[in-house]
């Protein structure tokens, strides 16, 4: 197991790195040279005034005539001591940043994965044991309906409805505590609960199939008894991989509900960097949503190693 | 009898989301011959009027009537969500088949290279593109692109691996036919229903993320209408004229709602697999 998990983390950690890579060097093709989007940005705050002389300079100051390569070996040597860069727009170091936006996005993400899950994964399985009734067909289509509005346009339309004609909940921002978390949330959740009751009704259609299912109820245990003993190992699996699938919606969907939400994020400070073109801030913020992502990849598959021994001895799967 | 209800519901969805893809079709076709208005015409003495018999779906915060632009920005939404399932459904098919068939070292390196993009969120990617190459249709188009070929090389791969056991391909391989020949001939014709069934499912999703990114303002830029981009117009007017957002949106969510029943009824309709479930039930 302890085997399992260290292979896992160092391909893994290749994954980053190669990540890291292409992030840094994709970054650094943007068109524009990038002295001057930083001259722009800090200085003068418009184009006209920039003279060869004062782009040279810059050049000079931030080491920007240098080869690719040498640029990221130092940017990564870097890296590994906590060291992303200065925002060019914030003139503040990246990390500073990062580690200040951090905790929004991760209260609001947090909260938005954990409710979604509580509620989706039991309406999956009760859409599962009564499939094909009423209580299904409601559950199906509400989901399907959810999967097909647009995140940001609902949230538009809860603040609308909640905020602007009711004035239950503030419109954005986040100073009202426990009350302007709740849209936000409502709007992330929705966007990840028809996947998450889809797989897990699949999954549990799958086991209510199997032989020892059928053998549990020949004991004389009732449905729900049979599948908390003896399907739940069984079932999760899928349901625990699309979850960690999910956090990725999530993190991307952040970007889009912090927008419109106003809410003080990673979202958010993505958003404005790449509208800056800031762009060590924009490498930081990329970084370190792929790292969330990854590390939630890697908490499902120990997860799932731990469900089912199987999964590690008998070979690996794709990351 | 249960078997029945199922086939019954299972056409249902079918049906239904061929009906409002009909509907959507009607509008792509004869939408702009049926817009009285100008979509991009400015008039600043009809501003921020609610819906009524003239405009249908009031006026935008110039004067615009919005389902005239609402009809134009669909056209927009789906040139967008079409060309890129076209592009990213070939990548994909191409290097899924590819890594499928030929395996061994070739597999192992295409594959690292989709977990690489696998390891950031969809949006995340795109927009990290978009952040790099700038916004517009035509970068939009390649970051979606560049996001969604992997749903199709997963199962291209899969589906291929599978087909390279069944013993129509060892006889194929037995009578001399080349591995090009085999591709085209063999491999391909058995995975194109799953294929088609994948790019009917993924147009929804990519009208959604379309959206999105021109909500941010980094797809099609104003004063092209584009489904997302109405809605972000409608955001400065919230309080006042909600209906600037509201209408798009909810042509946004039929749209993706009328693709995503449609591809539903046809994976119910082609999935073995289902079938054998339902029977079983």
């Amino acid at each position: 197991m302890i085997k399992y998990i260290g292979k896992r983390v160092l391909s893994a950690a290749g994954v980053l790195l190669v990540v890291s890579m292409l992030t840094f060097f994709v970054m650094q093709m943007t068109p524009g040279d990038t002295a001057y989007v930083m001259l722009t940005h800090t200085f003068f705050g418009t184009g006209d005034l920039i003279t060869q002389e004062d782009l040279d300079i810059a050049t000079e100051m931030y080491d920007l005539d240098r080869p690719l390569t040498v640029q990221y070996g130092e940017w990564m040597l870097g890296a590994l001591k906590g060291d992303l860069g200065t925002s060019y727009i914030y003139k503040k170091p990246v990390m500073d940043l990062l580690k200040l936006k951090l905790p929004y996005t991760c209260i609001l993400g947090f909260l938005a994965f954990f409710l979604g899950l509580l509620l989706a994964v039991p309406l999956g399985i009760l859409t599962a044991v009564y499939r094909n009734r009423f209580l299904d067909q409601a559950i199906r289509i509400g989901s399907v309906l959810a999967s097909s509005v647009p995140g940001f346009w609902l949230g538009l339309i809860l603040i609308m409805f909640f905020s602007v004609k009711l004035k239950w909940l503030p419109v954005s921002g986040m100073n009202e505590g426990l009350k302007s978390i709740v849209l936000p949330c409502v709007t992330l959740m929705l966007g990840m609960m028809p996947v998450m009751i889809r797989v897990t009704r699949s999954s549990v259609l799958d086991v209510m199939g199997q032989d020892y299912m059928l053998f549990a109820k020949a004991k004389g245990q009732s449905l729900f008894q049979a599948l908390l003993h003896h399907g739940v190992r069984n079932l999760l699996p899928p349901v625990i991989t699309m979850a960690s699938l999910q956090m990725g919606n999530i993190l991307g969907g952040s970007v889009v509900i912090e927008t419109v939400f106003m809410w003080p994020g990673i979202g958010n400070l993505l958003y404005n960097s790449i509208m800056a073109k800031d762009t060590n801030m924009l490498q930081g913020c990329v970084l370190t949503i792929a790292l969330g992502y990854i590390l939630s990849m890697i908490c499902a598959d120990i997860l799932n190693a731990a469900l089912n021994p199987k999964t590690y001895r008998g070979g690996g799967r794709m990351a | 009898m249960k078997c029945r209800k199922f086939s019954v519901q299972r056409n249902l969805l079918l049906w239904i989301g061929g009906a409002i893809l009909l509907v959507i079709i009607f509008v792509l076709v004869f939408g702009p011959s049926l817009c009285t208005h100008d979509p991009l015409k400015v008039d600043y003495t009809l501003k921020l009027r609610a819906p009524c018999r003239e405009y249908p779906f009031g006026t935008d915060g110039m004067g615009r009537s919005v389902a005239a632009r609402v009809v134009y920005g669909l056209r927009t939404s789906m040139k967008i969500a079409i060309v890129v399932m076209l592009i990213s459904c070939v990548i994909g098919v191409c290097v899924g088949v590819l890594s499928g068939y030929v395996g061994g070292s070739v597999d192992l390196i295409l594959m690292r290279v989709m977990e690489v993009v696998l390891a950031f969120p969809d949006t995340i990617l795109a927009l990290a593109i978009l952040g790099t190459l700038g916004g517009g249709m035509k970068n939009q188009i390649i970051a979606l692109a560049l996001v969604r070929w992997t749903k199709y090389a997963k199962m291209a791969r899969d589906e291929t691996m599978r087909l390279k056991k069944e013993e129509y391909m060892e006889a194929a391989v037995a009578m001399g036919n080349g591995r090009f020949r085999i591709v085209l001939r063999y491999v391909l014709p058995g995975i194109i229903g799953q294929i088609l069934v994948l790019a009917t499912m993924s147009i929804g999703p990519i009208i959604l993320s379309g959206a999105t990114l021109s909500f941010l303002g980094l797809g099609v830029q104003l004063p092209n209408p584009e489904l997302g981009l109405l809605i972000n117009e409608g955001r400065d007017f919230i309080r006042s004229a909600g209906h600037i957002s509201l209408f798009p949106g909810l042509v946004t969510a039929l749209t993706t709602l009328g693709f995503n029943l449609f591809g539903e009824g046809l994976n119910d309709y082609f999935d073995p697999r289902l079938k054998e479930k339902a029977v079983s039930d």
